[in-house]
């Protein structure tokens, strides 16, 4: 293992992949940068090139660079505008979002990317400690067990956002309804599609997502004409937020873990492994009240996890071939054509080249980090920029990114009807983040439902880790609730 | 029985149209095989319940006159505009830019729109030119040249042509 | 605003407006240059990225533009859903005499066609065949532990499990079951091959059935796992010891209807992943797209990609070869056509209708 392990690094160290990495690392960051314009869009444009490539190191080094660091880049406009700059990163919009309104951006961002590199580190190597046990344990998760684990992301979330625990599930509730539009791939049904051709893909995140958050976001400072920030201070800074993250070391440490282990579940761990560690977060940390408004906690670990689960959710990419989501199918192609096979082999004989990935997580985040380190402060002074410069810019960037879902005009349509339904959740105190976490992971919590339904009848109720899970579940919604009933008759 | 406000009464409606959302989903998918129905019913019927326990206490807190607790909110209530007009005046730019698109593609209506709402807010005639070229120049790039998408016909054009 | 202004900034604006493609001042090709010159094809894929006919369709977009004279450039746009319904009835609604749009198809697609239903909006004889790349006929496996259940009528079902019930293999699975008495139940719904190979891993199904001859290679060296049958007219000599179908059936073989059903659903296999233009495109087109798509087959480079990804086994086939597929495929007479719903109906299967 120790030869794969070194093979691996040096084919990394090479001019020319260390060069392809740094080439990935800034696309990536641009991208990640840039709501919208996602992960698919981009890999688009490289897989072409990427397929004529005669080694597979600096493929590897391209590829895995450009998709490791989309999280840390998001965290720009998640705590800039509250726009998710990427799926994984909805929990930081919470606190991130709120620092910058009190002028503490620039704390905001270091803390996250900070919390990024630590997390990005400590991926690998839990990575490599359960390297051995990993193929069973996703053997030994099952089509019931993704159904109560979906079930869990989005009941938890649904609880934890917004002092109406109501509001939230029925938030997430409507998320899952509206990932049912389209038609259903197994019983060839159009559900609320009306007939039109356009909705028989369902309705595309990325249009949620901008226009749930990007735009409401847009009304309001338009609406005020006033900056991002409400103070004109800078408030405490960049140095502030590095500190932050080794003062609470333990906890970028325990939600670093959160984010590998919840990160190896094919195919939902990217979505919620933030989350899991926002609410683990709040649910364990003493002193919980500011969380929300502004507590720096609830940017370290919802980041320190996000970039951790890049790391897990490679395991079930390379072991099994199973791709987390369209930016890795399409890496998981590009593998193939150089030569790389996801399966057994990536452990065995083709273990240097999960080595190079590995390397390729670690190295490409620090260079990461380092960028958006170097960019934070300056970006962060946007927060004080005249309304009037912001809004027609993040429109703007809104709507290409909305275009980019299908090219199709009738998506502007959509926006704008996700516009005026994130503008009235907002005005009527209805937390969004479960709505958009719904329509992630909606289809997935669907099928499995179906599948152990289907498969094991009702049987499926009855097996031992369905039950553990199924107790874990209802513990993190009750725990929540009852809390909040203490507070309220405290105060 | 105190003044019970618009806000309050909208509030209501809000939560009385997500309920009516739900019961209308479930109505459509009871035609549908269980494979396509059974989780629009399942988590419909949870949400029904949801929602009518959100309704009373919606109409209660109206009733009473009560805002929001405070327990803990994680996320920040909207802001109000500064004047009634405030609020309108954003949808009517988001409004026509979103129609400028349709009538004469991105590559005309972006640098347009980023233009006309720097000059109308009394932006310097700098700072919005520049934006206006960075952000066409921004689009043209990534999707003109490197994407080669294909851009929909603007409805002046085939209206024109 | 006064008007100065006002006519200032209608001026300023017009001016990235004249880079804009739409108004169309780029100029016109040389009558001399190649058609295909300066433009660019765009290939609707019937499936998400990352699966067989995508990775089909990036070769495709890879190699195929390099033969054609001009070099156009490419772009791919995926269309899933419904087994491809969505695509096939975007691609006929859409497609237009100018050739810039080409369409990756598989199996599935002329499939559904022959199933029928009403939202079938198209009609795959009337495409123009390009070409068509086939991996050879699927490999059905089958967990040793369920192997001993597979005749026993008194034991657990044996599960079958498939994405979206409709691929051709499952007719073995199905004519298995019916004639040879096979203990079988189906599951589908699981989203694509990789999430399907896991579950057979898992345990959670027992049989499945494939192209891709990587995979199997790599369940077989896992162990647990064995070979039942393949889809061939004759035994491949890499999988010299494993029976076609018809000669598991052997004397069971059914005649009539019930064969000609069979053929119906498995016959679309034949041409796999196939390349079509519209109809309305004009045949001078036609005959460009048609040499390109058979000179890559000269072409080392598409040659060694195409191995990596489909193993070996697999060849091109020309577009004429390929009309002629479809149309065998699509042809059906109303008795075989009613057996095939019956049969479905009878084992739990999607059939055309969306009765409960």
């Amino acid at each position: 293992m120790v030869e794969a392990a070194l093979d691996g690094l040096l084919g990394i160290l090479t001019l020319e992949s260390l060069g392809m990495m740094c080439v990935g690392v800034l696309i990536g960051s641009l991208v990640g940068f840039l709501p919208g314009i996602g992960g698919p869009t981009t890999l688009a444009i490289m897989l072409p090139f990427v397929m004529t490539a005669k080694d597979p190191m600096p493929v590897i080094a391209l590829l895995v660079g450009m998709d490791a660091v989309g999280n840390t880049a998001s965290s720009f406009p998640s705590i800039l505008i509250s726009v998710p700059g990427s799926a994984g990163s909805q929990a930081t919009i919470l606190d991130g979002f709120a620092m910058a309104k009190r002028g503490e951006a620039a704390r905001a961002l270091s803390a996250s990317f900070t919390a990024s590199l630590i997390g990005g580190l400590i991926g690998p190597i839990v990575l490599l400690l359960t390297l051995p046990v990993l193929r069973p344990l996703v053997l030994a998760f099952g089509s019931p067990e993704f159904f109560v684990l979906t079930l869990w992301g989005l009941a938890m979330v649904g609880v934890l956002s917004g002092n109406a625990p109501t509001k939230g599930l029925l938030a997430g509730i409507l998320g899952v309804l509206i990932a049912t539009v389209g038609l259903d791939m197994k019983s060839g049904i159009e559900r609320f599609a009306f007939g039109e051709p356009y909705l028989w893909e369902g309705i595309s995140l990325i249009l949620v997502a901008l226009g749930l958050f990007g735009v409401p976001e847009c009304i309001d400072l338009a609406t005020r004409k006033s900056s991002i920030a409400e103070r004109s201070d800078l408030g405490a800074g960049f140095s502030e937020g590095i500190k932050d993250v080794f003062r609470h070391w333990w906890l970028t440490l325990r939600s670093s873990a959160i984010g590998v282990w919840v990160g190896f579940l094919p195919g939902l761990g990217s979505s919620v492994a933030d989350w899991f560690a926002y609410a683990h977060a709040v649910q364990t940390e003493k002193n919980r009240m500011q969380f929300g408004r502004g507590d720096v906690r609830g940017v370290i670990a919802p980041e320190s996890a996000n970039n951790s689960k890049e790391a897990g959710s490679y395991i079930p990419t390379l072991a099994f071939g199973i791709p987390g989501g369209t930016s890795t199918a399409l890496i998981l192609t590009a593998f193939v054509a150089v030569g790389i096979n996801p399966g057994p082999e990536m452990l065995t004989t083709q273990l240097n080249f999960t080595f190079a990935v590995i390397w390729t997580l670690v190295i490409a985040n620090v260079i990461a980090v380092a960028i958006c380190m170097a960019f934070a402060k300056p970006i962060a002074k946007a927060c004080f920029l005249p309304f009037y410069t912001i809004v027609p810019l993040i429109l703007v960037f809104v709507v290409i990114g909305g275009f980019s879902a299908h090219f199709n005009n009738i998506d502007l349509f959509v926006l704008l009807v996700f516009a005026v339904l994130g503008f009235m959740m907002r005005r009527h105190g209805w937390p969004r983040a479960p709505l958009l976490l719904g329509v992630v992971l909606g289809t997935k919590m669907e099928l499995y439902l179906w599948l152990s339904y289907t498969r094991f009848g009702t049987d499926w109720l009855l097996r031992p880790t369905v039950l553990i899970l199924f107790i874990l579940v209802l513990a993190s919604v009750l725990f929540p609730i009852w809390q909040q009933l203490r507070v309220a008759k405290a105060g | 029985m105190k003044h019970i406000t618009w806000r309050a009464l909208e509030r209501t409606f809000f939560t009385f149209f997500v309920g009516l959302v739900l019961v209308s989903a479930m109505r459509v998918s009871w035609e549908w095989p269980v494979r396509a129905s059974i989780i629009v019913l399942v988590l419909g019927s949870c949400g029904v319940v949801l929602a009518l326990v959100q309704l009373i206490s919606d109409i209660r807190n109206a009733v009473e006159g009560n805002e929001k607790g405070q327990a803990l909110n994680l996320e920040l209530p909207a802001a109000e505009p500064l004047s009634r007009l405030g609020g309108v005046e954003i949808w009517a730019w988001i409004i026509g830019f979103l129609g400028l698109i349709q009538l004469t593609g991105f590559l005309y209506a972006i640098p347009f729109f980023t233009f006309s709402y720097i000059k109308f807010y009394s932006g310097g005639w700098l700072l919005s030119l520049a934006l206006a070229l960075f952000t066409w120049a921004f689009v043209f790039t990534l999707f003109d040249v490197l994407l080669h998408v294909p851009w929909p016909e603007p409805l002046l054009y085939s209206l024109f042509s | 605003m006064r008007s100065r202004n006002l006519l200032m900034l209608l001026a300023i604006s017009l001016i990235p407006g004249l880079f804009s493609p739409n108004l169309g001042l780029s100029g016109d090709a040389d009558a001399d240059k190649p058609y295909y010159s300066g433009k660019t094809i765009k290939i609707l894929v019937s499936s998400s990225a990352g699966g067989g006919t995508d990775t089909t369709a990036r070769l495709v977009a890879q190699f195929l533009p390099k033969h054609i004279p001009g070099n156009p450039q490419t772009i791919i746009q995926n269309m899933p859903g419904g087994g491809g319904t969505i695509a096939n009835n975007y691609f006929t609604a859409n497609g237009k005499d100018d050739g810039l749009l080409i369409f990756q198809d598989s199996s599935s697609g002329p499939g559904n066609f022959t199933r029928g239903g009403k939202r079938i909006k198209y009609d795959p004889r009337k495409y123009q065949a390009i070409g068509s790349l086939t991996r050879g006929g699927s490999l059905m496996i089958i967990r040793k532990d369920a192997r001993p259940r597979l005749l026993d009528p008194k034991a657990k079902k044996v599960v079958v499990g498939d994405s979206d019930g409709i691929r051709t293999w499952l007719a073995m699975a199905v004519w298995g079951a019916e004639y040879l008495g096979w203990n079988l139940r189906f599951v589908y719904g699981y989203p694509g091959t990789r999430e399907l190979a896991l579950a057979l891993r898992q345990g959670e199904i027992d049989v499945w059935s494939t192209q891709n001859v990587k995979i199997v290679r790599e369940l077989l060296k896992e162990g647990g796992f064995e070979l039942l049958t393949q889809e061939e007219e004759e035994r491949r000599p890499s999988f010299a010891d494993v029976p076609t179908f018809e000669e598991l059936l052997g004397a069971k073989k059914p005649k009539g209807a019930s064969w000609e059903a069979f053929q119906a659903w498995t016959g679309p296999n034949n041409i796999d992943k196939f390349l079509v233009a519209p109809e309305p495109t004009p045949q001078k087109l036609v005959a460009i797209l048609r040499q390109a798509y058979m000179r890559m087959n000269a072409d080392p480079d598409f040659k060694s990609q195409a191995s990596n990804f489909f193993g070996e086994g697999w060849r091109l086939r020309s577009g004429e070869t390929t009309q002629k597929l479809i149309r065998e495929a699509t042809t059906i007479s109303a008795e075989a056509q009613d057996f095939l719903t019956m049969i479905r109906k009878k084992y739990g299967l999607p059939t055309g209708e969306q009765k409960k």
